[in-house]
């Protein structure tokens, strides 16, 4: 067989390669340079204790040693990142669940509500957070004008130890659930109806026929969702540095804006390029444990 | 071998997640880079034409486009005088402005002269970026005997000078005439006329005014924590505070001179006299009774809002006034291309007859401009006598607001701290003691 291949058809073979190989260049190209590059270098840095003025110098292991040890900010942003997807990831998911099981019906004018609920999406998010900041102001926000209406004294969303970072957490999932939501109505449309005939035959209740048939059905969009949001969740920065630049105090100090004080702030280069790239162990083990589980939580259709 | 090609691609497109954060800066340096690289190579015909070497100068400011039009006037002015020098003005937005310079400054790409604020000078200038520009001094032509030395302090350093201010305005307070007398108060003018313009009188009248149910608050001092050193410096000073000790090896704040400052601060707003944190409300909006502001800030009102409005010296605490002033300097980068060039192109537009010139937008540092008729006189209002009284015969004795190299971090810990403090989780003694404790390791 493999002698006797035609000449030709390996011409042709080794021709249609560098074909391919010079149709993905550009992006091959750019994802090098502008990218694979940087972090190669980054890694190399967060060896280094560059601050930007004084000179490199190799350090070995004391940044992270330093994060883990000795930055009492360190674990603060750590919790805080942890506390922001523990409330994030679980709203996000069920609410957007929700929303695309009462907009999956064909009904005159859901289009409208579908398009009202992804709008978010396509807001920019500097925007949407400036807008959510007026709306949860202390003295002047609409939020806790509503309270003194009602006779509640007001609370002070974006100032306070105990409010503001699930003040933030809802903004965000308001920002994201229309994405989610548009995910789950493709799942629920591709669930075949005859199952829904079936289990209506057998009597089942509609928390059964959701149990027992939609919820399987759809795990693969579930488990997709929860990895982006999971993922997306833990290099939260954008409405954290519009809404509340981390405070009051450290409450919501994130760790992608710690990474940011402590480069562009404080021009800790080395220092904030170990803090990234524990961020990426991190969120790597956990993208491999969840990639481990999936075989248990995936229903996949025979 | 399939899984491990997936596994495998999601390492990869982690690494692109996490790396986004750091592209921009960079590429905005490539970006800034090219574009110096461009102007070096393409002077214009004309300037070809000239016997002397064609020289590019350029200069970052973060002010408003009119200020940019102006500098531009002079740009073209001093072409026609220099006809081998051309200047080019780019504007880097305030908030990112310290950062952004740094970073061109570590790539070499800086801008040659530039404008830079009392915060940012310690860093350049002890770290040698700097050039110094001692010999205007020598130069009888521009006349460097008539800036007030007041303002000179924050470029010195072991008797070198490092730069020339164009703006340092005194701080002063803005207060609404209609509420004052609505409720039936005297004005902070009147109070400094009977010499009884302290801040417990200022408390009493927040405290007057304030109707947080209509929205109304006495006065504003700060938006956030992190704005502290803009205006709780004042009041600190006011009562005998400090922020470092005079060669800025100690931190001074630990002392109960700061801990009274911050309590009466504090209590404004736990009595709802001041807009709570975090609340944009400004003085324009006609719902504040008095805010502490630049003085520079009577073009943003005059002529612009629908309520009666004055200025007024800043009151007395208990240790009398210290008056600070806001800063703007020109410098130049030791790195520039043309030194000689940018150090005479700064000469000239801070010479008499232009820092009259950018005086339409800043308070002058020269007294024969500071005191000169066209410039007193320029606006109507506020009057002569309100503007020398508040801000101009207190600018000789004005203080630069304290700076350290570590400026970034140690307003971090401060700002830390006082959040706590607002917040009421720590005492403020306590909080005073843990800002001590985390900044003077940052002073060594």
């Amino acid at each position: 067989m493999a002698g006797g291949k035609p000449a030709g058809l390996a011409t042709l073979k080794s021709k249609e390669m560098w074909m391919g190989y010079l149709f993905i260049l550009p992006i091959v190209a750019g994802y090098l340079i502008f990218l694979f590059g940087p972090i190669v270098y980054a890694f190399v840095m967060s060896f280094t204790n560059w601050s930007l003025f004084g000179n490199k110098a190799y350090i070995g292991l004391d940044n992270y040693i330093y994060a883990m040890r000795d930055d009492p900010v360190f674990w603060d942003t750590v919790v805080n990142t942890v506390y922001f997807s523990a409330g994030l990831v679980p709203l996000n998911i069920v609410l957007s669940l929700l929303l695309a099981m009462l907009l999956k019906r064909k009904i005159w004018g859901i289009g409208l509500f579908r398009t009202a609920i992804f709008t978010p999406v396509v807001v920019s998010l500097v925007v949407w957070g400036i807008v959510w900041k007026f709306i949860f102001s202390t003295d002047g926000g609409l939020v806790n004008l509503l309270i003194r209406t009602f006779g509640g004294t007001e609370i002070p969303w974006l100032f306070s130890e105990t409010w503001t970072m699930p003040t933030v957490i809802v903004v965000s999932a308001l920002k994201g659930v229309g994405m989610n939501m548009v995910i789950f109505l493709a799942a629920l449309h591709d669930v075949p109806k005859d199952y829904y005939e079936a289990s209506k035959i057998d009597g089942a209740s509609r928390w059964e026929t959701f149990k027992s048939i939609t919820l399987p059905m759809i795990t693969p969009a579930v488990f997709m969702v929860t990895i982006i949001t999971v993922i997306g969740s833990l290099k939260v920065f954008g409405q954290i540095y519009v809404m509340t630049g981390g405070g009051p105090g450290t409450s919501t100090y994130v760790m992608v804006f710690y990474i940011f004080k402590q480069a562009f702030r404080s021009y800790e280069f080395g220092y904030a390029s170990a803090l990234a790239f524990i961020l990426f162990s991190i969120i790597l083990v956990l993208t491999l444990i969840q990639w481990k589980l999936r075989k248990r939580w995936v229903h996949y259709e025979q | 071998m399939k899984k491990y090609g997936l596994v495998l691609l999601s390492v990869v497109l982690l690494l692109g997640l996490l790396s986004a954060c750091g592209g921009n800066g960079k590429n905005n340096n490539g970006a800034a880079k090219a574009n110096k690289e461009n102007a070096n190579n393409t002077p214009s015909a004309e300037v070809a034409a000239e016997s002397k070497e064609p020289v590019e100068l350029e200069m970052s400011v973060w002010g408003s486009d009119a200020q940019v039009a102006l500098y531009d006037e002079l740009a073209e002015e001093y072409n026609k005088l220099h006809p081998n020098v051309t200047v080019k003005t780019t504007v880097i937005p305030w908030a990112d402005y310290q950062q952004k310079l740094a970073i061109m400054a570590a790539t070499k790409t800086s801008p040659d002269i530039v404008w830079i604020s009392e915060r940012m000078i310690p860093q350049f200038m002890n770290g040698g970026q700097l050039l110094d520009i001692s010999s205007v001094k020598e130069d009888a032509a521009y006349a460097f005997d008539d800036i007030i030395p007041s303002t000179l302090t924050a470029f010195e350093k072991d008797g070198k000078l490092y730069g020339i201010p164009f703006s340092t305005p005194p701080q002063v307070v803005f207060y609404n005439k209609n509420l004052f007398e609505a409720n039936g108060l005297k004005s902070p003018m009147q109070l400094y006329e009977e010499g009884n313009w302290t801040y417990d009188e200022m408390v009493k009248a927040s405290e007057a005014i304030s109707k947080p149910q209509e929205g109304v608050y006495g006065v504003k001092f700060i938006q956030n924590s992190s704005n502290w050193s803009d205006n709780l410096i004042p009041l600190i000073w006011a009562m005998g505070g400090e922020i470092f000790n005079e060669d800025t090896t100690q931190f001074a704040m630990n002392t109960p001179e700061t801990a009274k400052a911050i309590n009466l601060f504090k209590g404004l707003l736990d009595k709802k006299a001041h807009p709570s944190i975090g609340e944009q409300l400004t003085f324009d909006t006609g719902k504040l009774g008095m805010a502490f502001e630049n003085v520079t800030r009577t073009s943003a009102y005059r002529d612009k809002v629908d309520f009666e409005w004055d200025i007024a010296p800043l009151p007395e605490g208990d240790h009398g006034v210290k008056m600070p002033i806001g800063f703007g300097g020109y410098s130049i980068f030791k790195d520039a291309e043309y030194p000689e060039e940018a150090l005479e192109y700064l000469k000239f537009i801070s010479n008499k007859e232009n820092a009259a010139k950018v005086a339409e937008f800043f308070v002058p540092q020269r007294e024969s401009v500071l005191y000169s008729d066209e410039y007193l006189n320029k606006f109507p209002f506020p009057t002569v006598e309100t503007m020398k009284v508040a801000a101009y015969d207190r600018l000789a004795k004005g203080t630069i607001r304290p700076s350290h190299p570590n400026w970034v971090k140690i307003d971090e810990q401060v700002t830390l701290n006082l959040d706590a403090i607002l917040l009421g989780s720590t005492t403020t003694e306590q909080a005073l003691k843990n800002m001590e404790d985390s900044i003077n390791p940052l002073l060594k």
